[in-house]
């Protein structure tokens, strides 16, 4: 009959790449913000020895890995989650979940509101993980678009808002 | 405030997950069902209008393989049931996903009686609650349009006839892709069996919470919606329109879809009403469709049962109208009100549709001899709800009210 | 009717409710193919004579395979372990659980350990761990208050490491929820009023809060109007068996608004003080409600208001002109606080200052706060919260709770 097929879906390589290039940036911004940031400094300071957490996509989507070093220095870890012992894995149901994510369609709290995102490990250092990764868009974004990112767009002093935003970009191109 | 009955019951084992890139959680809620390899039914229709390779789409990444089968017909065909039983075991698949509506989901229940124990339980677990294990996992991706059944546990397949609350999906997925519907019109008599189901559960002197939270749902999204939806899609056919609908989520459309879904579950929890059974009945004697028949005697039954049995059913306004509509007017006024409010509908449809849709059984076509049939096949032998059944069927015949 | 972008919703629990809903269990463990049942429940249930009401309905029907009635309230993988070997050793095949969230957490634990086999529950921690369903599970509330037997979450102690473990699953929910007027009709006074309170509080949070959808906020309005309608009825006439059953339900259907749509900050901020100066969660929840509500007011305002017509009534909802309405549930809320403090003589609380411990002494010291405020910034509870909260907002909100009075406007920053 010719009423039955097969299929196997294939991959979605743009979306990927494009997701990969994002978690990458944001990742080594995470580093640098927690060498330029007081707060990202003071938050990461607070959580565990090693501390190490990811965020990726299931079943096997882009991921990043951020972790603290024996030496507390907080470093970008690459883009494979199996590789670590993590302290807090972010995962989103899908790799679209994700895309809608790094397109701004949806907040992180929007994403967890609505089924999207799930969290496993610690809660409280989870709680901590998401403010890091909050401050470090109102970073990178201009200020129309973090505001679809986060709830609440931070009042910051001036130095933070041009000095260290430009530090911390520029951190994150060269990896320092 | 309500109420409570002094014993109430409610099941409803189904997840629904309704909205923007639903579809893509489908791969991770399959897996949270121990499901890896899913079978899609379905019609020609979903092939033709993309909805299968959408469907495909949504699985990228996830690494599955799909089986679909779109032979699914209007008619129940045993021999679609034989072939896709052996397919769903000789390929080792494991869910089922039903695509569409109406006689396409009831091809993928049977199928899926069959798959989940022995064949013969095809005539063995026939009747009501004639199923006693859950079944494999199945999930519907709901299309506009439909019976308002397809999420409810119950299923009518030519002579065979199943009502389980295992027949209820495990997953519901409404995902605003899957809504093409361009008739608007199509859209009528789905929204209408669906508000019959909601407002019948109402039919109780002391409500069931969960029964008419989830009714009052049905109610307040087919109100809400549905003469929008019609008046729109009727008056602009201009680009602007249907570009700004593809970007809008479809939101009308995706309302009234969830009324079908909420009121199939509570179908599946509440007998099967009077309006629903006249309107079957008229059905089966004239040439209108069962759906808009349930809906044109639906006041009537209302008000006849208000008026013989002295319940205060006040409280159907308030989804209607509203929190803010309902708490102004007065609790005397209230049930007349709701009873106008489905009167305006149809009204309002009639005029909208240029006269397709009926506001009386007059219009329908439906001859006045055929009443009395009609009474009788509904009553049995009991004289008085034989009355009842005259009356109600006398009034919607011209759209007057049942007076108290 | 709100439709949402996008929602999720999903209760698989069966409700059973009535007078004598207990006398159905029998029938229903038997469509469920189980003969056999475990009861697990604590000792301040069996001490109420509540498990006799349990047994007496069950025995005409069927075996009980075992009973224990030794659940701590801090309850932990020892007892899990010890019960699930208890289950296989009677040879049980389904398990009814009798009490309240340590009680419903403690037989979810045990129906992995049976179900899955072995006993090493930390295999089963984590996102998708659990794959199928377990055996049948029956719960029956004896609180009208945490709307456990309706969530899929179980949180299970491990003293040894001194760490609390959460297990989520679709495959937790009970498969049946049986709310029998009965199990709290002798509840004594302050614990129905604070039990009322957290569900009362599941509800408001759930309709108003993030990740509230259409199916939530219908079960929310009805638990509200129900808890309105009935708490300072049954303060008042501990007997009416009516007033009871629907407390009981209107917890149920709170905790499946809660358990769908998540609650926020007054979460946020009750874990906390519960967890740093052990105060019951739900006078927590009846002390800061009003704080969430007017914390969140720029953003939820609307929802707010709506929930006026649940708990003052129609009346009430259609003389308060519309930009007023958010504010009157507000004040609703406060006044129902100050009815349960006059009919409690003084016993339910009115702000964080006011509660005390058995001795008679000051619970929630003021010098406290900062450090009630430290560990709220790590419950997930924040995510969901419509506003954005750091550690300053939580500390102006936790020191107006402990004065009680009204948040001042111009200190909430909106976001």
């Amino acid at each position: 009959m010719n009423d039955f097929r097969e299929i196997t879906p294939g991959g979605r390589p743009f979306t990927r790449m494009y997701l990969n290039v994002m978690l990458w940036f944001v990742g080594r911004a995470v580093q640098a913000a927690a060498r330029q940031d007081l707060e990202v400094k003071r938050e990461f300071e607070a959580l565990p020895h090693r501390f190490t957490f990811a965020l990726t996509a299931a079943p096997d989507g882009p991921s990043m890995v951020v972790g603290k070093d024996e030496t507390g220095r907080v470093k970008y870890l690459g883009r494979r989650p199996g590789d670590y012992p993590l302290h807090v894995r972010l995962t989103l149901k899908s790799m679209e979940a994700l895309f809608l994510l790094f397109t701004f369609r949806e907040s992180t709290a929007t994403a967890t509101a609505r089924d999207r995102l799930y969290v496993e490990g610690g809660l409280p250092e989870a709680c901590a993980v998401v403010r890091i990764l909050d401050i470090v868009q109102v970073y990178l974004l201009p200020k129309p678009v973090a505001k679809l990112a986060i709830k609440r767009y931070p009042r910051w002093r001036l130095k933070r808002h041009t000095w260290d935003r430009a530090m911390v970009n520029l951190r994150a191109v060269i990896g320092y | 405030m309500m109420t409570l009955p002094d014993h109430f019951e409610f099941i409803c084992p189904t997840r629904t997950a309704s909205g923007l890139k639903a579809l893509e959680h489908l791969p991770g809620d399959l897996e949270a069902m121990n499901a890896r390899k899913p079978l899609i039914i379905t019609d020609k229709r979903s092939t033709e209008k993309g909805l299968v390779d959408q469907i495909a789409k949504a699985f990228r990444t996830s690494g599955r393989t799909l089986g679909v089968y779109d032979g699914a017909g209007p008619a129940a065909d045993m021999d679609a049931v034989k072939h896709l039983y052996h397919l769903y075991l000789d390929r080792g698949f494991d869910a089922i996903l039903a695509l569409g509506r109406g006689a396409t989901v009831d091809l993928a229940k049977v199928v899926n009686i069959a798959v989940s124990g022995r064949p013969e339980d095809l005539a063995r677990c026939q009747g009501i609650d004639g199923l006693h294990h859950p079944l494999n996992p199945l999930a519907v991706i709901p299309v506009a349009g439909g019976t308002a059944r397809e999420c409810a546990g119950e299923v009518a397949f030519g002579d065979l006839y199943y009502r389980s609350r295992y027949l209820m999906p495990d997953l519901v997925t409404i995902d605003p892709r899957m809504i093409i519907e361009e008739d608007p019109l199509q859209l009528v008599p789905t929204a209408v069996a669906a508000l019959t189901f909601a407002v019948e559960a109402y039919a109780v002197p002391q409500g069931n919470p969960l029964v008419e939270s989830y009714a009052q749902l049905t109610i307040g999204f087919v109100f809400d919606h549905l003469l929008d939806e019609v008046r729109q899609t009727v008056a602009q056919k201009k680009w602007a329109a249907r570009l700004s609908e593809g970007f809008s989520l479809k939101k009308g459309r995706l309302a009234l879809v969830n009324a079908a879904c909420m009121a199939g579950y509570v179908h599946a929890n509440t007998p099967s009403g009077l309006a629903a059974r006249l309107g079957l009945a008229i059905g089966q004697r004239s040439a209108v469709d069962p759906a808009l028949a349930m809906g044109i005697v639906l006041p009537g039954v209302m008000e006849e049962q208000v008026n013989r049995r002295g319940w205060d059913l006040s409280r159907l306004l308030r989804p209607m109208v509203g929190l803010d509509r309902f708490a102004a007017t007065p609790g005397a006024q209230r049930f007349a009100a709701a009873m106008a409010k489905i009167r305006h509908l149809f009204n309002e449809l009639f005029v909208l549709s240029e006269a397709a849709i009926p506001r009386t059984l007059e219009d329908a076509g439906v001859t006045r001899d055929a009443l009395a049939a009609v009474a009788e096949a509904v009553a049995g032998a009991d004289p008085e709800s034989a009355r009842a059944c005259r009356t109600i069927l006398e009034h919607a015949f011209i759209g007057q009210p049942v007076a108290p | 009717m709100r439709l949402p972008d996008y929602y999720e919703f999903c209760c698989r629990v069966k409700i059973v409710a009535g007078h004598d809903a207990l006398e159905k269990i029998p029938a229903l463990l038997g469509a469920l193919h189980a003969a056999r049942p475990m009861i697990i429940t604590d000792r301040g249930v069996a001490g109420a004579g509540l498990l006799d009401v349990v047994v007496g309905a069950l025995q005409d029907g069927i075996v009980i395979g075992a009973v224990a009635d030794e659940v701590p309230s801090d309850s932990d993988f020892k007892v899990v372990r010890r019960l699930a070997k208890v289950y296989q050793q009677k040879d049980c095949d389904a398990i009814v659980a009798v009490g309240g969230g340590s009680v419903m957490d403690t037989a979810k634990g045990v129906n992995i350990l049976v179900s899955e086999g072995g006993d090493d529950l930390m295999a089963f921690t984590g996102a998708g761990a659990l794959k199928k369903r377990l055996k049948p599970l029956v719960a029956v509330p004896t609180t009208a208050g945490t709307g456990s037997e309706v969530t899929l979450v179980a949180v299970i102690a491990d003293h040894e490491k001194n760490l609390k473990i959460p297990f989520t699953s679709y495959f937790l929910l009970p498969d049946i929820a049986v709310i029998d007027s009965r199990m709290t009709l002798t509840l004594p006074d302050v614990i129905t009023s604070q039990t009322a309170m957290d569900a009362l509080c599941h509800a408001v949070e759930a309709y108003t809060c993030l990740a509230k959808n259409p199916v939530s906020d219908a079960c929310a309005l009805e638990a509200i109007s129900l808890i309105a309608g009935n708490l300072l009825k049954v303060m008042k006439t501990p007997a009416d068996r009516d007033g009871r059953l629907a407390l009981a339900t209107a917890a149920t259907l709170a905790g499946m608004a809660f358990s769908n749509s998540m609650v926020g900050m007054v979460h946020t901020l009750g874990h906390s003080v519960g967890a740093v100066c052990q105060v019951p969660h739900g006078t927590c929840m009846a002390v800061l409600l009003p704080y969430g509500l007017e914390y969140n007011m720029h953003k939820n305002g609307e929802e707010a208001g709506e929930l006026l017509f649940a708990l003052a009534g129609d009346a009430v909802f259609a003389r308060t002109p519309r930009d007023r309405r958010a504010k009157q549930t507000v004040a609703s809320i406060r006044a129902l606080n100050q009815d349960l403090y006059e009919v409690t003589g003084g016993r339910h609380p009115r702000c964080l200052g006011e509660v005390t411990g058995p001795d008679g002494k000051i619970r929630v010291p003021r010098a406290r706060l900062p450090e009630i405020a430290r560990v709220a910034l790590g419950d997930a509870s924040i995510f969901y919260n419509p506003e954005a909260l750091d550690e300053d907002d939580l500390l102006m909100v936790l020191e107006a709770a402990w004065e009680g009075i009204p948040l001042d406007p111009a200190r909430i920053r909106k976001g």
